[in-house]
């Protein structure tokens, strides 16, 4: 039987550091910090790389960020349903690219928060349609503008996964502790470029199965990945209602889900948040400190 | 008889006998545009029926005649073997006919500069020699990457699942080796693999294949350096502790 | 009697096509048929691990394209299924490294000496998916009752040009339906226009079986293998009702919404 604890405790031994801030561009006559550039893929389909572009955007912006969630998924985009903004897509990415119109006039406001923004991506158009520097450019436009670009890949490793790579600094690499999962997530590490910053998020963990011994646990996800862990988060059904209804998770009260999405963005920015172990409902620190009796039980 | 280019060069299949025939159809094929395939190479693909060793000399020569270097042949059978040797060329597996593997960004440029290096400070000089260059890895081999060594291949790391070593020599791995290794590819039976953890998906010494055995779950929080070699035809993993040769 | 290639798609990832492809895969064969199980994912290969051949492979698809090996020799038989193969994808190559023209060769060799050809699609509408499409004459479209599954699904339906497209429809959680948290089995195939081949329903099990490559339908205990088996019934021709869940459709701002969308595709 795993030992959960001893597990985390393992993955925590290389916390994820403060976030990397770009250098301010020396040669620039006014010099622009440019916002992170940062590429939420997968590999596999269907593991939360929308879901967690969506929740992880919307953190950063409450947090008081100027954010802007790309979807690179050209020909089937689902960002703009899972922030309840399709109604509100006239322009997209490839519009501005063939400078069909302006940056400002694709870039779709939130409803609820002013600081977050949705390019949204063509859906009539296929992913050959866009040159990668082209991509690359509009990347770097978007981060002259924002603190955080973040851009939803397409699942899968063709030219799609190319594009959206090409602009981006960091990565996320998006996982469920599944096989099949993990193997897609390991081919995608191998594809991405060195100078790429990674990091890992363990979605739709499910610590009863765990327990049983039904399914991976964190550790033996990381132990074929060896990257440094970004987040931990619970699969729960509160998921599919709030994709529903296009609502991010994160504003859904009670969610462990929603929970650990902010943890993650707080670790984005910087601040040292352990990772709980789900089958407590405390978490890992108070249960730490309890031992030692030193908190409150 | 028929030609198919592949990214390291032209593979022929010489399945049909007498051999003869395939001169004269190799000819016919190669007339209509005489200098495309210039200054490749080709591996012929003898599958099981032995032939004259004339007659493959023949096909070699013809193949000269087109600016082709013939360096290799597979061969399904001994029968088949017996002739690809007697015309020098090198045994190759299937596997090995394959294009040459390009090293994705993120395995990083191991080759350049370290081959050279290790070539001189490999301890079995001669193997080097023998076989070609080693090569040295440092670092995780991932999903869907793959290396090649002429002579030996080194990792240290993991190499893992979905990945996959391909070397004329040994391979060793100082780490999980959770892929596919294929030692003495070109038809060295002597070759071995060694691992610090051997779970590997499938293994493959010259021409013996054998797949995982099912994973051992009490050893799996207490793993042994193995090694892999050929014994009576087939391949067996031996404890690293034991007496190796 | 030539047999029949049918293409395993979604649009969106995740859906559970290869899972679909392995269980039926199997059913079919548990009924007699001659299968041909082909992983067109080309450079993230899945198929293998779902069923626990992985360790088997040899020679893939790349290799027969390229003439490096007999298709032939490149079959996997199953040890525990008469009439199953699998036909694997390489890890080490991309969707490039095969062409449509080649997948259609291939495919039409299969059909000449198996019952069913069942050909596993990657996610997305790229190269690898039209690969995938080459070979097939009709198609089993998956989707689960979510929004974005169905929306991709829709677009998948259009480019599936005059091929006979089916639905699976996986992941059902009936409490979810009868709290209005999710699509009914009625509404999602109205939205998508076209006959229900099977509905599946959500099931942990699934995950360990499909961890551990030993697929569902091998074990007729189970709940979710009969289910699998009167979808390779139905695929066969025979009339098998789809059970009731009864569950009532309703009209919600959901419904609207999606045949709102459906205009755009």
């Amino acid at each position: 039987m795993p030992d959960l604890d001893r597990d985390i405790q393992d993955t925590l031994a290389s916390p994820s550091g403060a976030s990397a801030q770009l250098p301010l561009d020396a040669s620039a006559a006014a010099a622009v910090k440019l916002g992170r550039s940062i590429v939420v893929t997968s590999g596999k389909g269907g593991v939360g790389k929308t879901t967690t572009t969506a929740n992880l955007g919307t953190a950063l912006a409450d947090a008081g960020r100027s954010v802007v969630v790309v979807d690179a998924d050209v020909g089937l985009r689902n960002l703009d349903v899972v922030l309840g903004l399709e109604n509100r897509v006239s322009k997209h990415l490839l519009d501005v690219i063939e400078e069909k119109c302006s940056l400002d006039e694709a870039l779709v406001r939130d409803r609820v928060r002013r600081n977050l923004l949705l390019m949204p991506a063509a859906q009539n158009r296929e992913k050959d349609d866009v040159p990668e520097e082209k991509m690359a450019q509009l990347v770097r436009q978007l981060q002259e503008r924002f603190e955080f670009v973040l851009i939803d890949c397409p699942a899968g490793i063709e030219q799609g996964f190319r594009n959206a790579v090409v602009g981006a600094q960091e990565a996320i690499i998006v996982t469920t502790p599944e096989v099949s999962a993990v193997r897609d997530a390991d081919r995608v590490i191998g594809l991405l470029p060195r100078a790429i910053e990674l990091k890992l998020v363990v979605n739709r963990v499910r610590p009863a199965m765990v327990k049983k011994g039904t399914m991976m646990s964190v550790a033996d996800v990381n132990a074929i990945l060896r990257l440094d862990l970004l987040g931990v988060v619970p699969d729960e059904r509160e998921i599919i209602i709030a994709t529903n209804r296009g609502t991010p998770v994160i504003d859904i009260e009670g969610s462990e889900t929603g929970a650990a999405f902010r943890r993650i963005a707080r670790r984005m920015l910087g601040e040292e948040v352990p990772i709980p172990s789900f089958e407590d409902k405390r978490n890992f620190v108070t249960r730490v400190m309890s031992t030692l009796g030193l908190g409150r039980s | 008889m028929q030609i198919k280019g592949t990214k390291s060069g032209l593979l022929l299949h010489l399945y049909d006998r007498p051999l003869a025939g395939a001169v004269l159809d190799l000819r016919g094929k190669l007339d209509a545009s005489p200098d495309f395939y210039r200054g490749s190479r080709a591996v012929l693909m003898l599958g099981h029926e032995g032939a004259e060793a004339a007659e493959l000399a023949a096909v070699v020569a013809t193949l000269e005649q087109y600016g082709i270097t013939a360096d290799g042949a597979v061969c399904d059978s001994e029968a088949s073997a017996a002739i690809a040797r007697s015309a020098g060329l090198r045994l190759v597996a299937a596997s090995v006919a394959a294009a040459p593997r390009k090293l994705d960004d993120r395995t990083g440029p191991a080759r350049n500069g370290k081959t050279k290096r290790s070539h001189g400070a490999h301890e079995h000089a001669s193997d080097a020699d023998e076989h070609g260059t080693n090569v040295y890895h440092k670092g995780t081999v991932r999903s869907g990457q793959s290396l090649e060594a002429e002579g030996s291949l080194v990792v240290v790391g993991d190499v893992n699942a979905g990945a996959e070593l391909i070397a004329g020599a040994d391979i060793i791995v100082w780490g999980a080796l959770r892929g596919v290794a294929h030692a003495g590819a070109r038809g060295d039976d002597a070759a071995s693999v060694y691992a610090l953890r051997l779970e590997a998906t499938q293994l493959r010494i010259s021409r013996c294949i054998a797949a995982a055995p099912p994973p051992d779950k009490k050893r799996a929080h207490d793993p042994l350096p193995e090694i892999a070699t050929i014994r009576d035809g087939r391949i067996v993993i031996v404890r690293a502790e034991q007496p190796h040769r | 009697m030539p047999g029949r290639a049918f293409v395993i798609t979604s649009g969106k990832g995740g859906v559970g096509k290869t899972t679909t492809t392995a269980n039926v895969g199997c059913a079919l064969a548990s009924l007699g048929k001659q299968v041909v199980l082909m992983d067109a994912d080309i450079g993230l290969r899945n198929l293998d691990l779902v069923l626990g051949l992985e360790k088997r492979i040899v020679f893939d698809i790349v290799d027969v394209a390229e003439g490096r090996c007999q298709p032939r020799q490149a079959l996997i038989r199953d040890k525990r299924l008469e009439g199953l193969y699998l036909l694997p994808a390489s890890q080490t190559k991309n969707k490039e490294s095969i062409s449509e023209d080649q997948m259609r060769d291939v495919v039409r060799l299969l059909v000449a000496e198996f019952d069913v050809v069942l050909i596993d699609c990657p996610a997305g509408i790229e190269h690898g998916f039209r690969n995938a499409i080459a070979g097939a004459d009709e198609a089993i479209v998956v989707t689960t009752p979510e929004v974005s599954a169905i929306r991709d699904a829709d677009r998948i339906l259009g480019m599936l040009g005059q091929r006979r497209a089916r639905l699976i429809i996986n992941r059902v959680r009936l409490e979810m339906v009868k709290t209005g948290d999710m699509l009914a089995v009625e509404d999602v195939a109205e939205i998508l226009g076209r006959e229900v081949l099977g509905v599946v329903p959500d099931d942990e099990e699934i995950i360990d079986t499909t961890n551990r490559g030993e697929p569902i339908v091998l074990d007729p205990s189970r709940r979710l293998s009969k289910t699998y088996i009167a979808i390779a019934r139905r695929l066969t021709g025979e009339d098998v009702p789809l059970p009731s869940f009864d569950d009532d459709g309703f009209f919600s701002r959901l419904r609207r919404l999606m045949i709102g969308t459906r205009s755009h595709a």
